[in-house]
């Protein structure tokens, strides 16, 4: 049964592995918003620390959404989807596929990311800073999921890159509080960010579930 | 005979707006605010009703997907109220976000916080206006499936914020004292629970011709989708 | 006639919500704050009492602007269904 999601899962990281595109421009993109963002708010301020959570986790955003609009675009270029809604297996092992392999492309950026964070922000990690390896998978989970998924929703969109962003922030915007709070309980040492751990990890269980449940509904939609 | 009831129902929705505005401006004066106190008169019975059709919103998506194989007529009048629901459902949280920060300035002096009810709400109006924007945008007949799911995903998503903002923590607001009828003054809670009734059944009315309106454009469409199979 | 009547509905939200903006803009200016120095609190309730009679004017006003603004908008919609609909039945497709 878990045949086909490996197969899946191979055929994404051995293509991306070939051209490297998608995560070239993700880090790029990424390092462009860190930049930005350390323009805009003054790292070397008082309250550096008590933003840099934030600035991290929205970098990582807006570096995934360059990645999600294409997650399904070879998909569609080659009609995959239609093989797919022939095939006995189901579309949500062909889901959970193309996730974990968005997951570890961003994963990929993140760790790459973080220590060229780590410089510009002059950050001293007050806090558990292994925390952070439990902290940034979680709210990376939760983008790469449901930015799958609504990536997969809007496919017959007109404006499909405009959309995605559109409907995927509100619905994300729960996660990137529990991971915002979560870190910069981690960089400041202020508070204790379990709770906030928690409340990430619950929200990436329920909406992996439903999206797990609704993908072949939406994948046969028509 | 419907026509007939729903025109009553109007009839009788428009004498209670009237009424409730009467017991609204001439509500006692309020010890610690003016005037101004009397938004919530207006606010609150319109959090009520947004919520309430963002959860009908909710179920007619659900319901939507329930019968979408079974029983397509009905599961287009179950998407029927689940547009209907997100669009005067976003109509009224409009109302409460644009006269909660005309009241909190007059009482607090500030136009915003970052409270649990207040992110919420901010919240529920982007997931819904979402909602729209796919509905608006997304092609042909997937459009109803991948809305009703889309509305699912959203409804799933408001008790998740409200706990994360009871989460004690990082950005302490001004609590919102005394709401709802914790406390109130009897002479208050008259014109609270009266206007609570009124904007409750404009609510309704709004709703329902909403419905119609939505049967009637889903009617042309399969009519006009006809018309191009027989030509 | 539906037409002057489209025409009023979709004119009123409008004149509400410029109503609105107005009553907001011409309230009086607050008191400063350190009014506790050249006025008792009775006379502070007196000067602040139209101010916020004008943020409770703007508050019901735009209420009704946006209540009326998504009615009107379902009248358009109505009538524009009413006139594809009766042209269909008739076998003649709008040009």
């Amino acid at each position: 049964m878990t045949s086909a999601l490996w197969t899946h899962l191979v055929k994404d990281l051995r293509i991306e592995w070939r051209s490297r595109e998608a995560i070239n421009s993700m880090l790029f993109f990424a390092l462009l918003v860190v930049v930005l963002f350390s323009l805009s708010f003054d790292p070397r301020g008082a309250f550096s620390r008590d933003i840099s959570g934030g600035v991290l986790c929205v970098a990582t955003m807006f570096a995934s959404v360059s990645a999600l609009n294409q997650a399904w675009a070879r998909e569609i270029r080659h009609q995959v989807l239609d093989a797919q809604r022939m095939a006995p297996t189901s579309g949500s092992q062909m889901f959970m596929a193309k996730v974990l392999a968005n997951f570890f492309f961003v994963s990929m950026v993140q760790l790459l990311l973080a220590p060229v964070f780590l410089v510009f922000y002059n950050l001293h990690i007050l806090g558990n800073a292994w925390l952070l390896a439990l902290v940034l998978p979680l709210g990376t989970w939760a983008l790469v999921a449901n930015g799958t998924f609504f990536a997969a929703l809007s496919i017959n969109s007109r404006n499909r890159e405009l959309l995605l962003p559109l409907i995927l922030f509100p619905i994300f915007m729960p996660a990137l509080m529990a991971m915002v709070n979560a870190t910069t309980g981690i960089f400041t040492g202020a508070f204790d960010p379990a709770v906030w751990i928690k409340l990430l990890a619950g929200y990436d269980i329920i909406y992996t579930t439903v999206s797990i449940m609704l993908f072949d509904t939406i994948l046969r939609a028509e | 005979m419907r026509k007939i009831l729903l025109g009553l129902f109007a009839a009788m929705t428009t004498v209670l707006m009237v009424w409730g505005f009467h017991l609204a401006v001439n509500a006692p004066a309020e010890m610690m605010q003016g005037d101004a106190y009397r938004i919530i008169f207006y606010h609150v019975p319109s959090a009520m009703v947004a919520f309430l059709f963002f959860a009908v919103s909710m179920a007619g998506s659900i319901g939507y997907l329930a019968y979408r194989e079974k029983n397509p007529t009905r599961a287009l009048a179950w998407d029927g109220w689940a547009v209907a629901g997100a669009e005067v459902g976003v109509v009224f949280c409009t109302v409460v976000l644009v006269t909660g920060p005309l009241w909190g300035y007059r009482a607090w002096g500030i136009w915003w916080a970052w409270d649990a009810r207040l992110t919420t709400t901010l919240l529920l109006w982007l997931i819904y206006v979402s909602y729209l924007l796919l509905r608006r945008f997304a092609g042909g007949s997937q459009m109803r499936t991948s809305s009703a799911v889309l509305g699912i995903f959203g409804g799933i998503a408001v008790p998740i914020v409200y706990i994360s903002n009871r989460i004690p923590g990082q950005h302490p607001g001004p609590v919102f004292g005394g709401d709802s009828s914790s406390g109130m003054a009897p002479e208050i809670l008259r014109p609270f629970l009266g206007n609570i009734l009124a904007w409750l059944c404009w609510g309704l009315v709004v709703l329902i011709l909403r419905h119609r309106l939505e049967l009637k454009q889903q009617a042309a469409a399969a009519r006009d989708a006809e018309q191009a199979l027989n030509a | 006639m539906k037409k002057i009547a489209a025409r009023i509905a979709a004119v009123i939200p409008i004149a509400l919500l410029a109503w609105a903006i107005y009553t907001l803009l011409s309230a009086p200016p607050e008191p400063p704050g350190d009014w506790r120095l050249h006025m008792t609190q009775a006379q502070h309730d007196l000067a602040v009492a139209p101010i916020d009679h004008a943020y409770r004017v703007a508050a019901y006003t735009v209420t009704w602007a946006i209540q009326m603004g998504f009615l009107a908008w379902m009248g358009l919609k109505w009538t524009a269904q009413t006139r594809d609909g009766s042209e269909d039945a008739h076998g003649t497709r709008r040009s």
